[in-house]
C-alpha cells in the first residue's frame, strides 16, 4: 500500500518528521501501519473512498510540552496535522483528515479532569475526557452534578464542543456552557482565555470573558490553535425531573407542535430542547428497515403505518422533559398539557406506560445526562450502514419545520432514501438533522447519498437556510454558501489564519478555512 | 503449540489436502489454542447470535441496543489479556465502536465477515489475511445454515497477524428462510502478542 502523503510533500521529509516526533512521544505513540493502526483513524461512512481521507500517520501526546514540540517540527517541515480529541463524530467524519496524508494530532491520552468544583457547578477538563469518564468520576465521588452528553456519547466534551454540538438537558448549548480554555497556537505559544489569564486566578470557570476580546469562539470549528484545557458549566442535579414524549399521527403536526412550543421554550415552562423525531429514526432503535420492507427506494406509507402501530409511534414523536421541584413540574406539566391537547390525536407518554421501549429509555437517559450509545442502533437500519448528517438551521417555526421537511424528503425520495429525522428546538432556533443512511458496501448508494447531500446544501441555501456544521467532504461547499459581501466572512478567517498559522500545519481546510498555500487547490 | 500467526499457513495448507473439510482440519489445532483467553460478544435479539452464543464455552456477553454497557468489560479484558483474543458475531454497528474502543489497548481486527441474507440468499463476506479467506469462507458456505455453531467451535483459531487484508464473498441458497439479519463476525487482538 501506498502511503497517503501531504500535497507537497516527499515521503523522505514524511518520515524525517516522523523519526523526530518519535523521539518527543516514544515509538509506541506513533501509529504508522496503513492496514491495523490507522484503520481505525479513517471514516468508515464517507461517501467518496477511503483515500480521500487516510492520514499517514497518528500521534498521541501527553502534555503540552509534547505538543509543542511536535508543532515545532511539522512547522519545520511544512507538514499538516488534523487535531482531535476524542475522534468520535462519525456522522461528520470522525478522526478522519481533511486531504489524504496529514498527520492526526490525537489528543486521546490527554484525558485528566483537572477539577470539579459542585458548589459552583463546573468541571475543568482535557481534551481526551469522555462523556462516559466524567460521569463515571461524578458518579463515583458522589457528586450532585449532571454532565450533558451527545447521542451517542462516546466522545468528549472539548471535542463535541468546539464542533458546535448540543445536548438533550437545559445545559444542552454546549459552546453557551464553556467557560475557559487553554489553547497552543501553532507557533507553540501557550493561551488562556478569560480569567484563566489573571495571577492566581481563582474564576476561570465562573466567568467567561476576562477583560479585551472574548476570543474562545475563534478556536471552535476552526484551525487556528490546539485547545488542550476547558472549562465546562455542570448543571446541579435537580430535586425532580419529569420527562415526557407525545406522539403526533399526522405529518402536518410538525408544524403545530413545532408553533406551540416556541412560547414555552423561551418562557422556559421546557427547560430542555424539544426533540420532534420522525418514525423512522425511531422505529430503527429496535428494528431494521428489511423486517418491513425489503424493496428498493423510500419505505412505502402503508409500510410505515404498520411499523408505527407495532412500535406505538407516532409519525412525529415530541419528547422533552420538565426539571426542579415537584409543585414547579406539576405547574409546568400542566401548562404543557395545555398547550398540546389541542392537537388531535396527540396521546402523552410517561415513564409509567413507556419504560422498556428502546427509544424511550434512551432519550430518558439523555434528558438527564446520562450518557449511552443507544442512538448508534439508528445505523442497522439499512445494513452495512454508512451515514452523513445534513444539518441546516431555521427559525423555530412551524412553516420552517414543514418545508425543511418537505424539501429534504422530496429529494431523499427522489435519490432513492428514506427520510430519518429529528428537529431540536434550542433557545430561539431549530436544529434540523437528517440522517442519510446508505449502505456504505455499495459504491453505486454511497455515490447517491453524495450527489443527494450535495444537493440538499445547495436547496437549502436557496431557501436561505445554512448548515451549522457538516462533513468533510462538504466543508467548502456550505463554506461558500456563508457569502454574504464578497466572501467577507472567509477573508477574515483566512487573515487569522495566515496570521496566527503562516505555515498551514494545523487542520489545513477544516470547516472551509484554508491556509493561503493551499486556499488555490481548496 | 502451533503458532497463531503461521497456523493457516503450515497447518491448513498442508492438512486441507489430507483431510475431507477446512473444518476438520482447524479442529485439529483447536485443541491447542484453549490456552489463549477469550472474550465473546454477541448480539441478543438476531436468532443467528443466539445460535452462536449458545455454542460459546467461554467469556461471553450478550449485547442489548446500548453496546455502552460493554465499555469495561472490554477495557478490563484487554488490560488483563494483552496476549488474549476478543471476537463476536454482532450488529454492524456494535462491531464498529468496540473495535474503535479496542484499538486504545492495541487490539485490531485480524478477521471480519458480514453475513448478509436476503430472500433466500445468504451472502457472507470475508475479510482477513489472504492466506486464510477463501477457507473460511469455504467452511462458512459448506456450514450452510450452521454457520453460526462453526463460528462459534473456531473463534479461537481464526487468523491473527499483520498480513494485508483480503475479502472473499460466497453466496448459498437456503429453502424456507425467513430471516433479515445483517451481522457480523469479527475477531480482534493485539499484534504485538502473537
Amino acid at each position: 500500500m501506498t502511503k497517503p502523503l501531504p500535497q507537497g510533500i516527499t515521503l523522505g521529509q514524511l518520515n524525517a518528521a516522523i523519526a523526530e516526533i518519535q523521539k518527543v512521544v516514544g515509538k509506541d505513540y506513533v501509529y504508522l501501519d496503513d492496514i491495523k493502526e490507522l484503520r481505525s483513524y479513517r471514516d468508515p461512512y464517507n461517501t467518496t473512498n477511503d483515500a480521500d481521507f487516510a492520514p499517514s500517520a497518528a500521534v498521541a501526546p501527553q502534555n503540552v510540552e509534547q505538543i509543542q514540540k511536535i508543532l515545532a517540527i511539522v512547522n519545520n517541515y511544512k507538514i499538516p496535522v488534523w487535531t482531535i480529541s476524542t475522534g468520535k463524530n462519525f456522522a461528520y467524519g470522525g478522526p478522519a483528515p481533511r486531504k489524504p496524508g496529514y498527520i492526526v494530532l490525537d489528543l486521546k491520552l490527554m484525558n485528566r479532569i483537572l477539577e470539579v468544583n459542585e458548589k459552583h457547578g463546573y468541571a475543568i477538563v482535557e481534551p481526551g475526557v469522555s462523556y462516559y469518564d466524567l460521569y463515571n468520576y461524578l458518579q463515583e465521588k458522589g457528586i450532585k452534578l449532571w454532565i450533558d452528553c451527545a447521542a451517542p456519547a462516546w466522545g468528549g466534551f472539548v471535542g463535541n464542543t468546539s464542533d458546535h454540538g448540543a445536548g438533550y438537558t437545559p445545559y444542552g448549548d454546549h459552546l453557551l456552557m464553556q467557560c475557559g480554555m487553554q489553547v497552543v497556537l501553532a507557533d507553540g505559544t501557550v493561551v488562556e482565555t478569560g480569567m484563566d489569564t489573571t495571577a492566581n486566578s481563582k474564576t476561570g470557570g465562573l466567568y467567561k470573558y476576562g477583560q479585551g476580546a472574548a476570543i474562545d469562539g475563534l478556536f471552535t470549528q476552526s484551525n487556528f490553535g490546539v485547545i488542550t484545557r476547558m472549562g465546562i458549566w455542570l448543571m446541579p442535579e435537580p430535586p425532580g425531573y419529569t420527562p415526557f414524549m407525545i406522539t403526533l399521527e399526522n405529518e402536518q403536526d410538525l408544524e403545530t407542535v413545532t408553533d406551540l412550543t416556541l412560547p414555552l421554550r423561551l418562557n422556559q415552562v421546557i427547560h430542555n430542547a424539544p426533540m420532534t423525531v420522525d418514525l423512522l429514526w425511531e422505529s430503527a432503535m429496535s428494528v431494521s428497515r428489511s423486517q418491513y420492507y425489503t424493496g428498493k427506494g423510500p419505505m412505502p406509507d402503508s409500510h410505515r403505518k404498520t411499523m408505527a402501530k407495532d412500535l406505538d409511534l407516532g409519525i412525529w414523536n415530541y419528547y422533552a422533559a420538565v426539571y426542579g421541584p415537584e409543585p414547579m413540574m406539576k405547574n409546568n406539566m400542566e401548562i404543557i398539557r395545555d398547550t398540546f391537547s389541542g392537537i388531535h390525536g396527540a396521546k402523552f407518554h410517561f415513564d409509567d406506560t413507556r419504560k422498556g421501549d428502546p427509544g424511550w429509555d434512551y432519550r430518558v437517559k439523555l434528558m438527564k445526562g446520562e450518557p449511552n450509545m443507544t442512538e448508534f442502533s439508528l445505523l442497522n437500519w439499512v445494513g452495512g450502514g454508512g451515514h452523513i448528517n445534513f444539518s441546516p438551521i431555521s427559525a423555530a417555526d412551524g412553516k420552517d419545520s414543514m418545508k425543511q421537511y418537505k424539501m429534504i424528503e422530496k429529494r431523499a425520495h427522489e435519490y432513492g432514501f428514506d427520510y430519518i429525522g429529528e428537529f431540536l428546538i434550542g433557545w430561539r432556533d431549530q436544529h434540523h438533522i437528517f440522517m442519510l443512511m446508505f449502505d456504505r458496501m455499495s459504491a453505486e448508494e454511497k455515490k447517491r447519498a453524495h450527489d443527494l447531500f450535495a444537493i440538499l446544501v445547495d436547496d437549502a441555501a436557496a431557501l436561505g437556510y445554512g448548515e451549522y456544521r457538516t462533513h468533510l467532504s462538504f466543508m467548502d461547499q456550505i463554506a461558500g454558501t456563508y457569502s454574504w459581501n464578497d466572501n467577507a466572512l472567509w477573508d477574515t478567517h483566512h487573515a487569522l489564519k495566515d496570521e496566527l498559522d503562516p505555515n498551514g500545519i494545523l487542520s489545513p481546510g477544516k470547516m472551509g478555512i484554508w491556509p493561503k498555500n493551499l486556499r488555490g487547490n481548496s | 503449540m502451533l503458532s497463531r500467526r503461521t497456523f493457516i499457513k503450515s497447518a491448513l495448507a498442508t492438512n486441507v489436502a489430507l483431510l475431507a473439510t477446512p473444518s476438520q482440519a482447524l479442529q485439529h489445532v483447536l485443541t491447542d489454542a484453549h490456552e489463549t483467553p477469550l472474550l465473546v460478544f454477541a448480539d441478543e435479539h438476531a436468532l443467528n447470535s443466539k445460535h452462536f452464543i449458545s455454542s460459546v464455552v467461554d467469556n461471553k456477553s450478550n449485547i442489548d441496543l446500548d453496546i455502552g454497557k460493554h465499555f469495561e468489560l472490554l477495557r478490563a479484558f484487554c488490560k488483563e489479556s494483552p496476549q488474549g483474543i476478543v471476537s463476536g458475531l454482532t450488529r454492524d454497528s456494535d462491531f464498529f465502536v468496540l473495535e474503535q474502543v479496542a484499538k486504545d489497548f492495541g487490539f485490531y481486527t485480524q478477521y471480519s465477515a458480514t453475513h448478509r441474507y436476503s430472500g433466500n440468499t445468504l451472502t457472507h463476506e470475508v475479510s482477513t489475511s489472504k492466506d486464510s479467506a477463501d477457507l473460511i469462507a469455504s467452511s462458512l458456505e459448506n456450514a450452510k445454515d450452521q454457520w453460526p455453531q462453526w463460528l462459534a467451535n473456531h473463534m479461537r483459531v481464526l487468523p491473527r497477524g499483520n498480513a494485508q487484508l483480503v475479502t472473499k464473498k460466497t453466496q448459498i441458497t437456503l429453502a424456507n428462510t425467513d430471516h433479515h439479519d445483517f451481522l457480523v463476525s469479527w475477531s480482534l487482538s493485539s499484534n504485538k502478542h502473537i
